[in-house]
């Protein structure tokens, strides 16, 4: 469980104050895995962000007793002149493991990523699919009890998005999953229930297909 | 999994200097050749000026060994200052991670900077011991005090400059005029006695040259400098450390974002 507790959050650009979030209060249940879903500049990402510990409320508090993943996305997280291995053991170090643990985790990403030889060449000449399978199966690599995912699944081939799936589902006895993403199909592929976000608000659904069907209600 | 402050800072720490070196010195490993080489062409040039200008000496001490001593200090702290100017842009993507924080990326390219420096200085200064020239260090204690004065003036400068530049994007290159006219008025290639007193009473209150003067007045016993301008240059030192280091912190979420 992850309580959000009067959360405001804003952005200055150009002189002007921009609201996120105004005191905001929302409790992201447990033992679900939860999508969200918004429209672009709702502050889906910003919502991650601040989940994830790296970019704090202006007020208000975000508690919770689990671990929670670095936002796994497709912007950031990796140096692009480094390999994805030394990638890897930058993230490992950072994380405190210990050279056994390193090599471990490097394989089962090595594994999952599939990328041959790529893997021992400098990422900024990765493809967005390439990187994804790399930061994915990174996360996946630790143990943690909340998984921040921001879209990484929705650039990965049908082969990429079955694995991840399979690979997630024997870890969801014990973890779960938020994740940001458009595609409607990754959605229903990884969550059971949805949070929407509409003009600072936050709904909560259940059930998936109910939280998708009235989000395609109000865009139409 | 929970690990204490220390511990995570120590990680974050070690985990940034590995990927520092792998990136530090370019794809074909050039840097470590530019590393000896920038300096050693420097103290070359002003050697062979010098020479032509009919001196070889100062107080005794041979040109090419007055000039080590204070052109590798000074390629030490102006490469600091460009590292730590980019430090935040080279390290945005990283910042993903909760742990790591724009301080951390700052002291860690200043550390690493020093650490290279003062590499190259003992290589220079044992090929110079093989071309025969006296290279012993009169008060060791005080010259690792004064490189140790260096790194605080180098890490609070690199945390102004890292905080200015990356919130004024397009002033950024105010930095590389402030580096050039320290370069030229701190000493680094004349002892200050050398100059007219005019000049001298009013180019006396450069911290930086102050402490040039310093790491010569500790390396060579014919050197002096007076005790005030040690006091002197170490405060302003550890006041720019200390202030850059507050304002740095105040800012340092906005820093992630921008």
């Amino acid at each position: 469980m992850i309580e959000l507790k009067n959360i405001t959050k804003s952005y200055k650009t150009k002189g002007i104050r921009h609201y996120v979030f105004k005191n905001l209060s929302f409790t992201i249940p447990h033992n679900t895995n939860v999508g969200i879903l918004g429209r672009n500049g709702q502050g889906k990402s910003t919502l991650m962000r601040m989940i994830g510990g790296i970019d704090p409320p202006d007020s208000g508090e975000i508690s919770t007793q689990k671990s929670i993943s670095w936002p796994v996305g497709l912007a950031g997280g990796f140096q692009g002149q480094l390999t994805a291995k030394d990638n890897i053991r930058f993230v490992c170090r950072v994380y405190g493991c210990s050279e056994k643990q390193i090599e471990e985790k490097t394989k089962y990403v090595r594994d999952f990523a599939e990328i041959g030889n790529h893997f021992d060449l400098p990422m900024k000449t990765y493809s967005s699919g390439m990187k994804s399978r790399v930061s994915f199966g990174l996360s996946m690599a630790f143990d943690f009890d909340y998984y921040l995912v921001d879209e990484v699944l929705a650039v990965g081939d049908a082969h990429f998005r079955s694995k991840s799936q399979k690979v997630f589902k024997a870890k969801s006895s014990n973890a779960n999953i938020i994740m940001v993403s458009h595609s409607t199909n990754t959605l229903k592929e990884m969550c059971d229930s949805l949070i929407l976000i509409n003009n600072g608000n936050l709904t909560f659904y259940q059930d998936i297909q109910e939280g998708l069907k009235v989000y395609a209600d109000t865009n139409k | 999994m929970i690990k204490s402050p220390l511990q995570i800072q120590k990680n974050v720490l070690f985990a940034l200097f590995i990927r520092e070196i792998k990136t530090r010195f370019g794809e074909y490993k050039l840097g470590y050749f530019w590393a000896v080489v920038e300096p050693l062409t420097q103290v070359l040039f002003f050697v062979f000026i010098w020479s032509i200008l009919g001196r070889t000496s100062f107080n005794g001490v041979h040109s090419s060994v007055f000039l080590v001593t204070s052109v590798v200090p000074w390629f030490c702290f102006a490469n600091c200052i460009s590292r730590s100017n980019s430090a935040i842009e080279a390290n945005r993507v990283l910042f993903v991670y909760k742990n790591v924080q724009p301080t951390d990326t700052v002291f860690n390219r200043v550390c690493l900077e020093f650490l290279i420096h003062l590499v190259v200085y003992v290589i220079m200064l044992l090929g110079l011991l093989l071309f025969g020239f006296d290279v012993s260090i009169n008060d060791p204690f005080m010259h690792l005090l004064a490189w140790m004065v260096l790194f605080a003036y180098s890490l609070g400068f690199g945390f102004l400059t890292c905080l200015f530049s990356t919130t004024f994007k397009s002033a950024s290159s105010i930095v590389g005029v402030i580096k050039r006219v320290l370069y030229f008025s701190s000493g680094v290639f004349f002892p200050l006695s050398s100059l007219p007193t005019q000049v001298q009473n009013f180019i006396k209150w450069n911290p930086l040259l102050q402490l040039i003067e310093f790491l010569r007045a500790s390396y060579f016993e014919s050197f002096s400098i007076d005790n005030e301008f040690i006091l002197y240059t170490s405060f302003i030192s550890l006041i720019i450390l200390f202030y850059g280091f507050y304002l740095f912190r105040r800012y340092q979420l906005a820093l992630k974002r921008m």
